[in-house]
């Protein structure tokens, strides 16, 4: 485990290659709710030093794979490790990893500096230390008013302020930005990079790609429970040779596509369609079967939103939809 | 911990690995103390507005009985032990409420998403938070010793006394188990039921349940005294001593309303998920 995250300072002893190396390692986690699979075989690995954008729609189980690495769900299989032990095992773990996971679950009769007091005597730190954080994250004026009077954006900063208070070397923040205001979303980004950049590990989950593409250096995709792709940038955009059509005849369209035996990845809400060929292939069928075309380009200019929106379906589900396409086209 | 198909190659020695990264981990920061777990979830009950309001009643009862018996007791009935008895109406009831939202606020306010993350081992959670109810219970019986002694010095004063100063000590010995079980029953109806109405309605709802039953049905008369914890438990607020088939009662009682819930719940707890 070569360059260890030390934001803390604390955890600098070197603990060698566990079974779970990798500051955040998740191994083949699946959890059933009866028939249904809520997370389906969901392994990756976070790193010192980095942000992961863990992405997906809602309910895609972003959050039962979270809860699953803090312990508080049990996996139905597979196993998962924090700082390469099972979180369960760490004596003390809000010193070692920052926790958010749901900003609304917070007692309302409490203040906010009552509330990260309480947290501040089960890890052991200074009370200076509730002070420090609530600065940090610009809630130092509102921390003697009950949490149930706060706004969400300010639930998120309390959320995030008890995050840091344990001075952690890995952050697992589910939607951290939701509710946020742009000034608050500014200011995160640059605390979560600040903190990676130090050695940090931070795992960020978010429905909207916006919001950690800024900010993160891997993602996780994930779909209905499953990893549908995952790595840094470059790499997700990498062979996706492709292009994007678009014509005024969607069925006509559809049809040459077929003739050509031309694979229809996705189609796209504005009538766009993704094809698995070059744009001059695509331009060929298309002539061929007298198609007038009103959009043609290389699947390059596709952007890592678009990607994200064909891998995990937002506003729908694709592979249902692409499917009703194709009937429609026969 | 079996060594994953994934990372075997890298870890050989996975065993000792993951051991070293524990004592590592181990160095970095101990764990809380017990003792501070539950100093936590004692401050825990009483920082809220709801907990200290609870907390403010109880404490108004121990007075407000305690002035009741002196000025309108029949003479003969003022004494420290019914003044004693009288000041912890208040307590008996609502401990158990207390003890109750202890535990469920974790769901219900969905403060376990904190609590169990910062301390995953939930045994630590449960022992810390009976321990905190049983501290609560000895200070509530302490204070309504301090409160008798008042109310008799008020008694003396306009009057109003009858008999000595001294609280009989078996008295207070019945009364702290008294507390000490209503804890017990209400960390466990809380963990078995999770919503804090439901386990106050259903810690309630059982003696009234058995004692119309007992009441109605003759029959089941005889089984109550034996099963009824309303029944059951009353000698542990009565002057005088607790016969040895009382104990039984209050044995049998206390294993199927306590002791069994206490089991169920804790079962329960340790494997629920926190959302």
């Amino acid at each position: 485990m070569v360059g260890r995250a030390s934001t803390s300072g604390r955890c600098a002893a070197e603990a060698g290659d566990g079974t779970l190396d990798g500051m955040i390692t998740v191994e083949n986690l699946s959890k059933r709710y009866g028939d249904h699979r809520a997370v389906d075989d969901v392994s990756f690995t976070c790193e010192p030093g980095t942000v992961t954008g863990f992405l997906g729609p809602n309910g895609a189980g972003k959050s039962t794979t979270m809860r699953m690495i803090c312990g508080l769900t049990e996996p139905s299989s597979g196993r998962s490790g924090v700082l390469g032990v099972p979180y369960r095992t760490l004596p003390n773990p809000g010193r070692h990893v920052g926790v958010l996971l749901d900003a609304a679950a917070r007692h309302p009769g409490r203040s906010g500096r009552e509330t990260l007091t309480l947290a501040a005597m089960v890890l052991g730190v200074e009370r200076s230390r509730v002070r420090e954080v609530l600065d940090d994250v610009g809630l130092a004026s509102a921390a003697h008013r009950r949490v149930g009077g706060y706004s969400f954006g300010m639930r998120q900063r309390l959320g995030i302020a008890q995050a840091l208070l344990g001075e952690p070397s890995v952050l697992i923040l589910d939607e951290p930005s939701s509710g946020l205001d742009p000034e608050g979303i500014h200011r995160m980004r640059g605390l979560l990079r600040d903190f990676a950049d130090r050695g940090g590990t931070v795992l960020l989950s978010s429905h909207l790609l916006l919001e950690v593409e800024a900010v993160a250096d891997r993602f996780v995709m994930i779909a209905h429970g499953r990893v549908v792709a995952q790595g840094v940038k470059d790499e997700l955009l990498r062979g996706r040779s492709g292009a994007l059509v678009r014509a005024e005849d969607r069925t006509a369209l559809h049809r040459a596509l077929a003739e050509a035996g031309l694979t229809v990845r996705q189609t796209n809400a504005d009538g766009g369609l993704v094809v698995d060929a070059g744009p001059a292939e695509v331009g060929r069928a298309a002539a061929r079967g007298d198609v007038a075309l009103v959009e043609l380009r290389g699947a390059d200019d596709l952007g890592l939103e678009e990607l994200f929106l064909s891998l995990t379906g937002s506003g729908g589900d694709p592979a249902d939809g692409s499917e009703t396409e194709k009937e429609a086209a026969r | 911990m079996s060594t994953g198909t994934r990372t075997g190659t890298r870890a050989g020695g996975s065993r000792t690995d993951t051991a070293s990264a524990e004592a590592a981990l181990c160095c970095a920061s101990a764990a809380p103390s017990s003792w501070l777990l539950t100093l936590v979830e004692m401050r825990k009950m009483t920082d809220t507005r709801s907990g200290r309001w609870v907390l403010a009643v109880i404490g108004l009862t121990m007075v407000g009985m305690t002035c009741l018996v002196v000025f309108a007791a029949d003479p003969g009935d003022r004494t420290t032990a019914e003044l004693f008895l009288a000041s912890q109406t208040g307590l008996s009831l609502l401990l158990p409420v207390v003890a109750i939202v202890a535990v469920t606020a974790e769901w219900s306010q969905r403060d376990g998403l904190t609590t169990f993350a910062l301390v995953p081992v939930r045994g630590r959670i449960i022992r810390a938070k009976v321990q905190a109810g049983l501290i609560l219970a000895v200070c509530g019986v302490a204070l309504s010793a301090v409160v008798t002694v008042g109310g008799h010095a008020l008694g003396i004063a306009t009057g109003n006394a009858d008999g000595g100063w001294a609280i009989p000590l078996d008295l207070v010995a019945t009364r702290v188990l008294d507390c000490v079980i209503a804890v017990f029953a209400g960390v466990a109806f809380g963990m078995l039921l999770g919503s804090p109405l439901l386990s106050i309605l259903a810690f309630y709802a059982v003696p009234i349940v058995l004692g119309i039953l007992g009441g109605t049905v003759s029959a089941l008369d005889g089984t109550m005294t034996w099963i009824d914890p309303g029944r059951a438990l009353t000698p542990l607020s009565e002057v005088g001593d607790v016969s040895a088939s009382e104990w039984a009662h209050m044995a049998t009682s206390t294993a199927l309303f306590t002791v069994l819930p206490f089991a169920g719940g804790a079962w329960c707890l340790l494997r629920r998920e926190v959302k």
